[in-house]
């Protein structure tokens, strides 16, 4: 008799999708329970911070003690790292902004309503929108190209001299000094590539550990559906708080980078 | 070898291998924060702070290999 490769398990997989679901489409544009979902977070964190923050008082409530604790923690690294206050105050806003939005979506999942709310053969209605990876890297891209913009308007040439160091290369005397001006100058392109691996690192840190957690439930919900995949949401709450932290400070890190380097070459 | 048995092979050895890194540096960003925690306490909270997220940043390279494990399984 031959044997049966093909086991239960690679027969019929668990249900773990890359791509979300699409609800409806405007021409090219697919609209997806990710983007649904995000319009109920944004509408989430904005009614429960502005009701938090319009009953601010001098005696102040639970919630208000635990946002300006946040808050506090998080001015603090700024202000740290921008050498300039007023920059460091105008920056401030788009980093809680970014920490809020990833820290709900990270904790969506488990958050009592999301799972039961369906649409079609039980597909849910909403999912985590950063286990969705052009979320993650439309902020990726946000961030680097932002931190880019702010340091070019800071000072043009300042900033492209620091990735283009071609002057050195006619300021040479020497055969010696000539090339290594032009081994610096090929050193520092290799440097735009390095941007763009920002990119694809922050935003695929955020991607994988989500959807790791998002894939992990799938498995064992197809696997073992009670009891065992509990410490697996301890850790993916756990991840899922980490990475909205470490996300927004990394983000932070590559907005205030490039400014001090512009800062320092004057 | 089929090419689903390739499959397999393939997802579970780019997990194992791409476990390594991760587990060696998180064990040193542990041990060394364990060391500064030891010889000053009263900074304790700060380091702890700082080596969690050391070790979130640590640990992405073995999350690349596990989103790269999951495309093999269930995307290809």
């Amino acid at each position: 008799m031959p044997i049966n490769y093909q086991s239960k398990i690679i027969m019929d997989k668990p249900n773990v999708q890359f791509v979300p679901d699409t609800l409806f489409s405007v021409g090219p544009l697919n609209f997806s329970t990710g983007h649904l979902a995000m319009f109920v977070i944004v509408i989430l964190i904005s009614v429960v911070l502005v009701s938090i923050a319009s009953r601010a008082k001098l005696k102040p409530s639970r919630a208000q003690l635990a946002l300006e604790a946040v808050l506090v923690w998080f001015l603090e690294k700024v202000e740290k790292s921008f050498s300039n206050k007023k920059v460091a105050r105008r920056i401030f806003p788009l980093i809680m902004t970014m920490f809020f939005v990833i820290l709900v979506s990270n904790l969506f999942s488990i958050l009592p309503f999301v799972d039961a709310l369906t649409f079609g053969d039980g597909v849910p209605l909403l999912r985590a929108p950063t286990s969705d990876v052009s979320m993650t890297l439309a902020l990726g891209i946000f961030s680097v190209v932002l931190s880019h913009v702010i340091a070019f308007i800071k000072s043009p040439l300042g900033h492209l001299s620091n990735y283009f160091t071609i002057m050195p290369v006619f300021k040479a005397k020497n055969g010696g000094e000539f090339g290594q001006a032009l081994f610096d100058f090929f050193l520092h392109l290799y440097d735009i590539i390095g941007e763009m691996a920002k990119i694809v690192s922050i935003s695929f840190r955020l991607f994988g550990n989500i959807f790791s957690g998002v894939a992990m439930a799938a498995v064992f919900g197809f696997l073992a559906p009670y009891i065992i995949p509990m410490p697996f949401n301890v850790i993916g709450i756990f991840s899922g708080c980490i990475q909205a932290v470490v996300f927004s400070l990394l983000a932070l890190q590559f907005l205030s980078s490039p400014l001090a380097s512009v800062e320092g070459n004057e | 070898m089929d090419v689903e048995a390739a499959r397999l092979l393939a997802a579970g050895l780019c997990m194992g291998i791409g476990a390594i890194g991760p587990a060696v540096g998180e064990g040193i960003a542990a041990s060394k924060a364990l060391e500064a925690m030891g010889r000053n306490p009263e900074v304790a909270g700060n380091i702890f702070t700082n080596m969690i997220i050391a070790m979130a940043v640590t640990e992405t390279t073995g999350i690349y290999s596990l989103v790269i494990s999951f495309l093999i399984l269930f995307a290809v």
